[in-house]
């Protein structure tokens, strides 16, 4: 067996994927690098200020790979460690997209440096396939979700209920499991508070509690007049001699009304 | 996302096959394309359509990159079958891989632009036109009137019974078209 012509069809292989595009000032690179959803790697090669760039052109955080970076902690430990192994430096455009770069200024770095760049994206890519998000967590959170909205739509009249919306719509990240429209200038926003373990259980406080701080920040905050928090008594996360600190921490920060489920008659007194 | 199985498409095969060549009909002359869809950089206009001899409802989608108005989409789905588009065009972006043995790597590699569907094995592939594969016809394409002629074409689609539709996009504005092809133009890398 002649291993050496297997290795030079290999070899040959490899080189038969780089290709590029002529975009303006910038030349696309296609690399032989692939993620695990399938796409080969690009980079995007240019001079500025007497240097060159090699950036992802925006494509990771634009979605043309098709995939959505987490959030998760998790995540942004993997997503740090490459940056920092690969010294990636990012920049955020004026349309709020961020770009990943090495720059160099010498020739001879460049192969290396998109070598690097390409084996970042390409990791970055293919773990923003992984849904880091337990199956235990989703269900509680679908089914309190569901459990909650039911019962709102039971009593208060639908018109006057949006479920799952943004405060502003210019901030769609400050989002409600719900908010109530006393009146056109009268606001009742309402958040549930859940989780399958103790942790997840304080992160959806901690959550509850940003989303008010943040909600006090919009241009509607004049017309919030009332704030009130679904505490999840039946989920397994609810253990409270653990979380009562940081219920009693977000009634004193936000002045939210407190509802446990077991007790959720109360709320069509509050919304009525 | 094109690691992704469809199962759905694997054990009906025949099925995916007709909704793909089958005759399909929309119903709107020109497709106003003005609004942002779920991705705030891209703009969306989502269309009714029927498969003429299935009967099932599609949808037809058209999407466009807010800042390059030469980067859209073209994309069908029939929800009731499986939630994933069931046929698509790129007119940019990245490379696919069409990871199927027995194809050689170099081959593999299907750059934009390119029309996607699935593989029998239920697996995402790309592959390209003759027209696509020739450079002047290429460089015509890039216009997405034509293209959708093409598109219309290529996943036997029509307005109605045999007419063509047409794409206008930010019809509510001065209708500036903007293709700033160079991903890198106007950021300052510090």
């Amino acid at each position: 067996m002649n291993f050496k012509d297997i290795f030079e069809d290999v070899k040959m292989s490899f080189d038969g994927i780089w290709q590029t595009k002529e975009r303006g000032n910038s030349l696309e690179i296609i690399t032989p690098y692939a993620t695990t959803n399938n796409r080969f790697i690009s980079v995007f090669l240019t001079h500025q200020n007497g240097s060159f760039v090699i950036s992802d052109g925006g494509w990771i955080y634009s979605g043309v790979y098709d995939v959505a970076p987490r959030d998760k902690d998790c995540f942004l430990k993997i997503l740090y460690h490459y940056q920092n192994s690969f010294s990636i430096k990012d920049v955020v455009s004026k349309d709020g997209i961020k770009y990943h770069y090495i720059k160099t200024s010498s020739k001879v770095d460049i192969p290396s440096k998109i070598f690097d760049l390409a084996l970042y994206i390409q990791n970055i890519v293919s773990i923003s396939e992984i849904d880091f998000e337990d199956n235990d967590e989703k269900e509680t959170k679908a089914l309190f979700v569901s459990k909650a909205n039911d019962f709102l739509r039971s009593f208060v009249n639908i018109d006057k209920i949006k479920f799952n919306a943004p405060l502003d719509p210019n901030k769609k990240e400050v989002k409600f499991n719900a908010i109530y429209h006393k009146s056109h200038n009268d606001l009742t926003l309402i958040n549930y508070v859940t989780g399958s373990s103790y942790s997840n259980f304080s992160n959806s406080i901690f959550k509850a509690n940003t989303l008010y701080e943040m909600a006090e920040k919009t241009v509607y905050s004049r017309h919030i007049t009332e704030k009130i928090t679904i505490i999840d008594t039946d989920a397994l996360g609810f253990v409270p001699i653990k979380i009562a600190n940081y219920l009693h921490h977000l009634k004193g920060q936000s002045g939210t009304e407190m509802i446990e489920w077991n007790h959720r008659e109360v709320l069509k007194s509050l919304l009525n | 996302m094109g690691s992704k199985r469809v199962m759905k498409i694997v054990d009906n095969y025949a099925f995916y096959t007709s909704l793909v060549e089958g005759r399909k009909s929309i119903f709107t002359d020109v497709i106003e394309v003005n609004n942002v869809g779920n991705n705030v950089n891209i703009l969306e206009k989502v269309e009714p359509a029927k498969h003429l001899s299935i009967g099932d409802s599609l949808t037809f989608t058209v999407n466009v990159k807010l800042k390059n108005h030469n980067f859209f989409q073209f994309k069908l789905r029939n929800q009731a079958f499986c939630p994933q588009h069931f046929f698509r065009y790129d007119s940019d972006g990245d490379t696919h891989r069409n990871k199927i043995d027995g194809i050689p790597l170099k081959d593999q590699s299907i750059p934009t632009p390119h029309f996607h569907k699935y593989h029998e094995n239920g697996y995402e592939i790309a592959y390209q036109t003759e027209a696509l594969l020739n450079y002047k016809e290429r460089k015509a394409l890039e216009d997405i009137n034509l293209c959708l002629k093409h598109f219309f074409h290529e996943s036997n689609l029509r307005l109605n019974k045999e007419d063509f539709s047409d794409v206008v996009i930010m019809s509510n504005t001065l209708g500036l078209s903007l293709s700033s092809v160079d991903p890198n133009a106007n950021i300052i890398f510090p």
